[in-house]
């Protein structure tokens, strides 16, 4: 009798927070987002207003809002997804052929990861700075990184790159590392190149690896908040704002609260994460099953 | 073998320009901090000072009432390390159950939980606010603390990692006569470690650096977190880049401490939990 429960003792403590700061919430914002909120007084029922406002209604500033945010967002997704993915697999494979100082090196790269979104974004818009920033003055440009477009998504990729690359970079290294040295072996001793040995082997071996960072980065991608906010807040009009932005804008912003809103766009945009995150799993698993995994 | 160290010192040498320009920003933060604001604005500003200066960071600390760093630092650290205890607490306990329990619908409760990634926490951030605000935690430091434990990466990590331990081990123990939270305890957590260590730096640092929940969940400015309470003065401090930079180098250095205290165990621990095979 006790041999039943046990599993469930252990699993009690998580769950109870999980319901309570996961399951409730989600609840809670699924019924908000049918209703106008200020979250002062209680939230009021409006069916899909929300919905229509943020979807169909050209007259609403939420309709330009959110075309701007999907925009934005996707567009962010798809050209920093394959960054995120592809320079901490070179950098991986190179810090592999363990050159000297190879320790140090993997720590430079990962601890831009330890400083806060709000200190990167403060960092970079110094060293963007159009007058007094290094980067111009090193090269003598005088590009208004911070207040143009499309310096500032330029600038805002460059550093989400510089800032999250030892997460995906440890991953991939960790996997690198597990790959059995006898195999790049007896394909150097047929001859193979390092070209060779990367595609045919490195690269294989690492699906499940892929399939991780791929989907962990997506989403975090699409959750993009902190440097568009800091570097350039958004602007210059709203053009570098994404859905987070948005939704934090909408319920915790000046003036009124249109908490309700907020929660349908946040349903909104959660939809749309998982079906791009369901989609990617199903691609590459299937494509693992295709190779007889 | 010759051409194997040509091909180690190539790959060194292209890491050694990329560890560079990745090094750079850092160097720029921490130069600027040690400059004086008049030299900032009159702008030479390559590289290092010609005068270092720690008049930034003395103004910052000890302007007291603006920014009460050394109370925010307090704050910091005891959310910090209370998160990183909880969640390694309650994950662990949910990990090993994952990994070694047999209940029925273990894979789906699994599965179901890391569908839980996918929610945007952004969404959710209202509701969570309103849960707080029932629970009478505004200003509390658990509102920063307990929430963080229903997290569910950790238990990933900590699964996988926990898949890898031979079963011999379990089975041993319990011919010993052990019951199930001993084989936890005393066993299996201990032989954690690499993956608990590196949880609990990705919890700590993100701990550390979250400012926008503790800035909702806190009215009063005392009881910020040190990156929250940094972000908030940053608005006001406006193009002091000198100060900027010195806060920047405040809250960044505890965390950049721990990462190299802990440096060792962190590849053998993602190793394990991210799947190797081998």
């Amino acid at each position: 009798m006790k041999k039943k429960i046990e599993p469930y003792l252990f699993l009690a403590p998580h769950l109870l927070l999980f319901v309570l700061f996961i399951l409730l919430p989600l609840c809670m914002t699924i019924y908000t987002s049918f209703t106008q909120w200020d979250m002062l007084s209680m939230p009021r029922f409006n069916g899909f207003d929300n919905y229509y406002k943020l979807l169909f209604d050209s007259e609403s500033v939420f309709y330009a809002d959110f075309r701007i945010a999907m925009w934005n967002t996707f567009r962010f997704v798809l050209i920093s997804v394959p960054l995120l993915v592809i320079f901490p697999l070179g950098i991986a494979t190179l810090l592999n052929y363990k050159p000297i100082g190879h320790g140090l090196l993997l720590s430079i790269f990962y601890i831009p990861g330890f400083f806060s979104v709000a200190t990167v974004g403060l960092i970079w818009k110094w060293m963007l700075d159009p007058q007094l920033g290094t980067i111009n003055k090193i090269f003598g440009l005088s590009f208004q990184w911070t207040t143009v477009q499309p310096f500032v998504w330029i600038a805002i990729i460059i550093m989400t790159l510089w800032w999250t690359i030892g997460a995906n970079l440890i991953i991939f290294l960790a996997g690198i590392a597990g790959i059995p040295q006898e195999l790049y072996e007896s394909a150097e001793i047929d001859g193979a190149r390092e070209g060779t040995k990367f595609w045919k082997i490195t690269l294989p071996l690492l699906k499940p690896q892929m399939l991780y960072i791929v989907i962990t980065t997506t989403i975090a991608s699409f959750n993009l908040y902190g440097q568009p906010l800091v570097f350039s807040n958004g602007g210059p009009n709203k053009s570098s704002s994404t859905f987070a932005m948005f939704i934090q804008g909408y319920a915790f912003g000046k003036g009124t609260s249109v908490a309700g809103i907020a929660s349908a766009m946040g349903i909104l945009m959660g939809l749309m994460v998982m079906c791009v995150a369901l989609v990617q799993l199903y691609t590459m698993r299937k494509s693992e099953k295709e190779e007889g995994k | 073998m010759l051409v194997n160290k040509m091909k180690k010192n190539i790959a060194g040498l292209i890491l050694l320009v990329l560890a560079i320009i990745w090094a750079f920003p850092v160097v720029i933060i921490f130069a600027t901090a040690f400059r004086s604001e008049s030299n900032i604005l009159i702008g030479n500003n390559i590289f290092l000072p010609e005068v270092w200066t720690l008049e930034n960071f003395k103004n910052i600390l000890f302007e007291n009432s603006q920014t009460p760093i050394i109370r925010w630092f307090i704050n910091s650290f005891v959310v910090s390390t209370g998160t990183t205890l909880v969640v390694l607490f309650v994950s662990s306990l949910s990990a090993f159950a994952f990994a070694r329990l047999k209940f029925k619908g273990r894979e789906l409760l699994f599965w179901i939980l890391m569908g839980a990634i996918m929610i945007p926490g952004i969404m959710n951030l209202s509701s969570n606010y309103k849960i707080i605000t029932t629970l009478g935690w505004l200003n509390n430091p658990l509102a920063m603390i307990i929430p963080a434990g229903s997290g569910v990466f950790s238990i990933f990590l900590i699964r996988q990692f926990m898949l890898g331990i031979p079963s011999e081990i379990d089975e041993a123990a319990k011919i010993d006569g052990a019951n199930t939270f001993q084989i936890f305890w005393k066993i299996i957590l201990p032989l954690s470690r690499p993956v608990l260590v590196v949880v609990g730096l990705f919890t700590f640092s993100a701990s550390w650096n979250d400012f926008l929940w503790p800035m909702i969940v806190n009215t009063e400015m005392q009881n910020l977190t040190l990156t929250a309470g940094l972000r908030q003065a940053q608005t006001s401090l406006f193009t002091q880049y000198g100060k900027i930079a010195a806060t920047a180098a405040i809250s960044a250095i505890p965390v950049i401490i721990i990462f190299f205290c802990v440096r060792r165990h962190l590849l053998k621990g993602v190793a394990i939990s991210s799947g190797v095979k081998g």
